[in-house]
């Protein structure tokens, strides 16, 4: 793990690219320095933990995933952090949850996999009332969509993928934020060591250069994906956020990426042939767009109360549509969705 | 790093705070409440760092009045803050010199003479590849920047405030020393041993304690900082007043607690601005074990508390320190 070269810290020397991708990076989000980290989770750990001391509480969303949300009910309690999960697209629910130990309030700017985009304008206004850091995971919209620095937050992590990294080749994620805090994150990442190689670095630093043309092409690939989906009769309900149902957000928002949620009828049981349309089924063609289904996967360490609390049924299926053919997309998705409706048909 | 003080960091910090002042407030505190007979339970509570909240989550056990065998008493706690303070300036300044000290300890003494007045004094004890002229430029910038030494120096007002019914708010006001001579009494004293960084080791009458900064301030998150064992003084000794601990309390029973607040600009410790160093807007909350009840008792408990407390005299008034420096084993002659 690195420090950037005008942040101070034990870590190792920065290679070429590294310091590259960092100097891209921080100007995407109009920082002047930023941290190469190899993983979100270390990234978001380091992260946490320097901006707070022992002893000290933090505010997390209610739709953080495994495993991140291990470290945060386990390794973080056991060096003497503790942790609320709340509903972070409600402010007034982030208020309530602030204690006088409260030092850090953890918000994805896009919940993950409901995709409620979290008033960060708002929570930011809280936050500094509070005196309390507003740390962003800005991992489900990018920089090409909502720059938080520029809303009130300190510090924002994101994941290389689905955005950063066009191929989805590198594990690695990116901080950065306000000057008087990378340091203290950067001595944290040296502790937990690690370190992205000049390779996955490279290959970064060229996608960086395409965020933005990308971006634009999976926004509006999600955005008919979601029109289709929820014309189709297999579906129930389709998770999109939009500027209709969060007018707040055109102060601050460019759009939404690429991430949809759905929620297949009660009917379906089996949605093996939903998730496989990404792959070389079908047309044969891999695509680059990934389909999950969080119960079992980001959710799976939830009991079935917390999960359907939270709003995750077990019909639920996340798509990260990436820069695809959108027809052949939709065509695939149609496909799958008739095939899962006849199975149940038939099976009656 | 040497000496584990990142001086690059601290004059970030004492650049930042220059250009944004409201970034520069430190206020803490700490709570008090009775634990068995003769012991208070001392929690230290967040810190607001500017526009950011600190959380310390420290518990220590301090005795009610001097005496008791294993845990700090108020004056002990405030000779701890004193060496701590000191040590944490000095090896700032060591460090600026480029100096790697192998030995470091700071032994404070307070002295107190039956009228009450007091004097204080502590001697410093240096080892390693330090020049004389080298210490005697460290200990300059301790005296003058130090925040425990400068409060302990200058005269304070320390506010008081009795919560019940109807809050009884005090204060009580820096006393002049007297014209008599000086005939000295009691002596308590302490040795405060520097380890690395921030972190100190003390001990007072056989009892040990810890000191260290939080990481904001360029710490480890050991223990409470010397600040905090300041205002630990202040509160025990006033509920050592207010609350003597004589009635058998069960754990059910309400019991008084005392919250001891103070702020630093860190202006003055941190850069060389015109700014006060020491503590300021020492505040002391009694809130009685039954505080919907007017308590005419705890208010004159608390009057009597600033009358004769010896930890509230010793921050309140202005007292010269005598300040002396033994370096690799020969004493240094300063200059005043």
């Amino acid at each position: 793990m690195r420090a950037t070269t005008s942040t101070t810290g034990p870590a190792s020397p920065a290679h070429g690219s590294g310091r590259r991708v960092e100097a891209a990076f921080a100007a995407l989000h109009g920082a002047d320095n930023a941290l190469l980290v190899p993983g979100v989770v270390a990234a978001t750990t380091a992260t946490l933990l320097a901006l707070t001391n022992p002893g000290g509480h933090i505010i997390a969303s209610d739709q953080t995933g495994d495993p991140l949300r291990s470290v945060l009910t386990r390794e973080l309690a056991g060096l003497g952090r503790t942790v609320t999960f709340v509903d972070c697209t409600d402010a007034d629910a982030v208020v309530a949850a602030v204690e006088p130990a409260t030092q850090v309030v953890y918000v994805p700017s896009l919940s993950d996999p409901l995709m409620k985009p979290a008033p960060l304008n708002e929570i930011a206004i809280h936050a500094q009332m509070n005196d309390l850091l507003l740390a962003v995971d800005n991992t489900g919209l990018s920089p090409a969509e909502l720059r938080p620095l520029e809303t009130g937050a300190v510090v924002v992590i994101e994941d290389t993928a689905p955005y950063l990294d066009g191929w989805s080749e590198v594990g690695a994620a990116l901080v950065t934020g306000l000057d008087r805090y990378l340091p203290r994150i950067a001595e944290q990442c040296a502790r937990l060591g690690g370190e992205v190689d000049a390779w996955a670095a490279h290959l970064l630093e060229r996608s960086l250069s395409t965020l933005h043309l990308r971006l634009t092409a999976q926004r509006d690939g999600a955005e008919r994906v979601a029109g289709a989906l929820r014309a189709h009769p297999a579906v129930r309900q389709v998770h999109r956020p939009s500027f209709e149902e969060s007018p707040w957000a055109l102060e601050t928002h460019r759009g939404f990426g690429g991430l949809l949620s759905f929620e297949v009828v009660p009917e379906i049981s089996d949605l093996s042939g939903v998730l496989a349309v990404c792959g070389e089924e079908g047309d044969g063609t891999p695509l680059a767009t990934a389909a999950r289904l969080p119960a079992r996967t980001t959710h799976a360490h939830l009991s079935e109360r917390v999960r359907q609390e939270a709003g995750i049924s077990r019909r639920l299926v996340r798509l990260s549509v990436g820069v695809d053919d959108t027809d052949v997309l939709i065509r695939r998705l149609r496909r799958a969705l008739d095939a899962a409706l006849q199975q149940n048909e038939g099976g009656q | 790093m040497l000496n584990g003080v990142d001086l690059r960091a601290r004059q970030a910090l004492a650049e930042q705070i220059r250009e944004d002042s409201w970034e520069a407030q430190l206020s803490m505190g700490v709570a008090a409440q009775g634990a068995t007979a003769d012991r208070c339970r001392v929690r230290t509570e967040p810190m607001r760092l500017g526009s950011t909240r600190v959380a310390r989550a420290f518990g220590m056990d301090q005795c009610r009045g001097p005496g008791a065998g294993d845990s700090l008493d108020p004056v002990g706690s405030l000779l701890v803050a004193l060496g701590a303070s000191v040590a944490d300036s000095l090896v700032t300044e060591l460090t600026a010199e480029g100096c790697s000290p192998a030995l470091l300890e700071v032994l404070p003494c307070a002295q107190f003479a039956a009228d009450g007045a007091a004097r204080l004094s502590y001697e410093i004890r240096l080892d390693g590849e330090v020049t004389p002229e080298q210490a005697r430029r460290a200990l300059a910038a301790a005296r003058e920047r130090g925040s425990a030494h400068r409060t302990l120096e200058e005269p304070n007002d320390i506010k008081a405030v009795v919560q019940t019914a109807r809050d009884v708010h005090l204060t009580s006001r820096p006393m002049p020393s007297g014209a008599g001579p000086f005939v000295p009494g009691r002596r308590r004293s302490a040795r405060v041993m520097w380890e690395v960084g921030t972190h100190v080791l003390a001990e007072v009458d056989g009892v040990r304690a810890e000191s260290d900064q939080p990481k904001q301030l360029f710490g480890a998150d050991l223990a409470p900082s010397a600040q905090e064992y300041f205002l630990a003084a202040l509160a025990v000794e006033a509920l050592g007043f207010a609350d003597p601990g004589e009635a058998t309390t069960t754990p059910d029973t309400p019991t008084a607690s005392v919250h001891a607040s103070g702020r630093i600009d860190l202006r003055g410790p941190y850069s060389t601005q015109d700014v006060p160093a020491g503590l300021r807007n020492i505040l002391v909350q009694l809130l009685p074990a039954d505080p919907t009840e007017e308590d005419r008792a705890a208010a004159d408990a608390v009057r009597r508390w600033l009358a004769e407390g010896d930890a509230l005299r010793l921050v309140r008034d202005a007292h010269t320190i005598d300040v002396s420096l033994v370096l690799d084993g020969t004493p240094v002659t300063l200059t005043t």
